[in-house]
């Protein structure tokens, strides 16, 4: 048997009863096995710092909305991964705002690496049913493009 | 010549809001308040539904205070059947209620309120953000986080599930208490206890910087009014006991059981807003009154615990008694802290936790009301239930409805003091926005419609608009 990557934690978010938001979730629900470690937040903000334990890379999975068409599948490295309200997450706080936090109270558990994989929602106001056709179609290849980040790699040149 | 000033929205709080500000041709103030407009429709949608479902579906309205809501609907059900919780239900429910009071209040304080108190009224708004304060004071920000963690913690252990809790149900609580996570939350309970010696006089200490660097707040912010609160044992209690009434100096007006609320409790439609105000009705006379942590203790005077008793000592001595000062909701939050972990020790000691913890229930049909005090004032369910179990009808009272008349009264006068006759639109802004944190109100519990817009400053002089401010 394969021994888990202890290099790299996936966090896939999303509240899994809300349309578009439970993409995070979907995904998570697909990628099992993986070869990281793989965890899952219903709302993101400051409680990702709780899932993070000193591995090099993290790469979180969650619904954004960035302007894009639905379905868009954004591949964010850390730089490029805007302030606040990408993900939906309470009072202020995204994946940036969480992991600069972290760097400032935690920093040995912060990784070195953080890679946003969003998928471009549009509709966050009505039940998992009414999930947009672009954005369920838009799961596998997000499972996918994890996939390929957590198997070496990982996240490219530079990132 | 007219002026108003719109801030929209407010940010920071949960649910959407706007507040506008009108000045006449003069630049005084003519009035000024809080625009909700945002409809849920939460007691239509329960209609219909089998009661003992209430605190599974209610705790969903908000995921603030989810546990609040589980906990009002299950003293509805209890009343509505007519039983009595064993001991050990009282007891369990009220530790996930403890845990769920030092988590809500860990991240008010240190999270929406925060940037306020951390950085000061004045800071760039760029600077006025979670990051900011966590930059300006990481060691605080670490015990705060750590308490509210221990409190999420102990609400998912003894709640059964992380936000929205699920193990109350109507006539006690759905598991009996192992000794292994006895021990585990004896644990985590000590662990708080530690923090407590460091984190209180850290806040205590910015807040008195705040009233320094904004005399202000202390001098002028001050909204004499009635309270209501609930007490027990008399001592401030948060999810059994009576509801009192006190005027502005503080002498009991009124007490009485929730199933009276409508007695006393007058709601009410503001033309300008969807949530609907409540009002004290008493001897014939509507008076605003305040809920809330600072209402808790202002009625019930006491905690009933060591430490906490000393520190609302210290509260009385800087804020008096009643206190009336709207900053010191951010004391009255940490006292309250202070209380929820060593009456947390408490319950963990007493013998009776170990015993049964659910009787039978069966609905003959009729009404069942019950209340909490939520993390920001009391809450009320009031459900007609059928002899099948099914909800004919529903109300919900949420505090921020009963808060509103003050809430208004608060922008008022940080808009006389800190908005009139001054150039600086930032620190206008940012203490009209403080006013209204300090009561954190819960729009979308509070209110019931879909919709909201972008955050602008609307500057209009004889109506017409001479200025917009974004943020």
């Amino acid at each position: 048997m394969q021994l888990p990557d202890r290099r790299t934690v996936v966090v896939c978010i999303g509240n899994e009863l809300i349309a578009d938001d439970a993409a995070g979730y979907e995904v998570y629900q697909r990628l099992a096995p993986c070869p990281a470690r793989l965890e899952y937040l219903g709302v993101g903000g400051i409680d990702l710092l709780a899932l993070l334990d000193g591995e090099s890379d993290l790469v979180v999975v969650d619904a954004v909305q960035l302007g894009a068409p639905p379905g868009t599948l954004h591949v964010l490295p850390w730089r490029d991964i805007p302030a606040s309200g990408t993900g939906v997450s309470a009072h202020d706080v995204g994946v940036r705002e969480a992991i600069e936090i972290g760097r400032i109270l935690y920093p040995e558990r912060m990784p070195d690496r953080v890679t946003l994989v969003g998928i471009e929602g549009r509709c966050f106001n009505m039940t998992r049913k009414f999930m947009t056709a672009e954005v369920t179609k838009a799961i596998d290849g997000a499972v996918a493009t994890v996939r390929k980040l957590v198997q070496g790699g990982a996240h490219g040149q530079g990132g | 010549m007219k002026k108003t000033l719109k801030i929209d929205p407010v940010t920071r709080i949960e649910g959407h809001a706007k507040v506008f500000i009108d000045l006449d041709a003069a630049g005084k103030l003519e009035s000024a308040g809080l625009v909700v407009n945002e409809l849920r429709g939460f007691e239509k949608i329960l209609i219909g539904m089998e009661a003992d479902r209430m605190p599974h579906v209610t705790a969903r309205i908000c995921g603030v205070c989810p546990t609040a809501h589980h906990l009002a609907a299950c003293n509805a059900l209890d009343n509505a059947a007519g039983v009595a919780p064993p001991p050990a239900a009282l007891l369990l429910r009220e530790l996930m209620y403890l845990g769920h009071i030092i988590h809500s209040h860990s991240l008010s304080i240190f999270v929406l309120q925060g940037p306020d108190l951390v950085l000061g009224l004045d800071a760039e708004p760029g600077q006025r953000n979670i990051v900011g304060i966590v930059a300006a004071n990481p060691e605080l920000a670490k015990m705060a986080l750590a308490l509210r963690s221990i409190g999420q913690r102990i609400n998912e252990m003894v709640g059964g599930r992380g936000t929205h809790p699920v193990t109350s149900v109507a006539g006690g609580i759905a598991f009996v208490l192992e000794k292994e996570k006895h021990k585990v939350l004896k644990g985590w309970v000590a662990e708080a206890k530690k923090l407590l010696p460091k984190v209180a006089p850290a806040v205590k200490g910015l807040l008195l910087k705040a009233l320094q660097d904004h005399p202000a707040m202390a001098a002028d912010w001050v909204v004499p009014s009635w309270g209501l609160g609930t007490v027990h044992e008399d001592r401030v209690s948060l999810i059994q006991g009576k509801l009192r009434a006190i005027d502005e100096q503080g002498a009991a007006r009124a007490e009485f059981g929730v199933e009276e609320y409508h007695r006393y409790l007058q709601e009410s439609v503001v033309e300008w807003s969807y949530m609907k105000k409540v009002r004290l009705n008493l001897d014939g006379e509507l008076h605003d009154y305040r809920v809330g942590p600072m209402a808790r203790m202002n009625v019930a005077r006491r905690f009933g615990t060591e430490l906490a008793d000393a520190e609302y000592a210290e509260f009385c001595r800087l804020g008096g008694t009643p206190c009336h000062t709207t900053v010191f909701q951010t004391y009255a939050k940490l006292i309250e802290i202070i209380w929820a972990v060593e009456r947390a020790e408490e319950i963990l000691r007493e013998k009776e936790i170990w015993g049964e913890t659910r009787v039978p229930v069966r609905f003959q049909g009729g009404r069942g009301v019950g209340h909490v005090e939520a993390p920001r004032g009391t809450l009320i369910h009031d459900y007609q239930i059928d002899d099948q179990g099914i909800v004919r009808s529903a109300n919900l009272i949420v505090a921020t409805q009963q808060n509103y008349s003050i809430i208004n009264r608060s922008i008022e006068q940080s808009a006389q003091s800190h908005v009139i006759d001054r150039p600086n639109d930032q620190a206008l802004m940012n203490a009209v926005e403080f006013s209204i944190r300090c009561y954190d109100p819960c729009l979308s519990c509070a209110t019931h419609a879909v919709g909201r817009m972008p955050m602008q400053v609307i500057i209009r002089k004889d109506g017409e608009t001479v200025r917009t401010l974004r943020r």
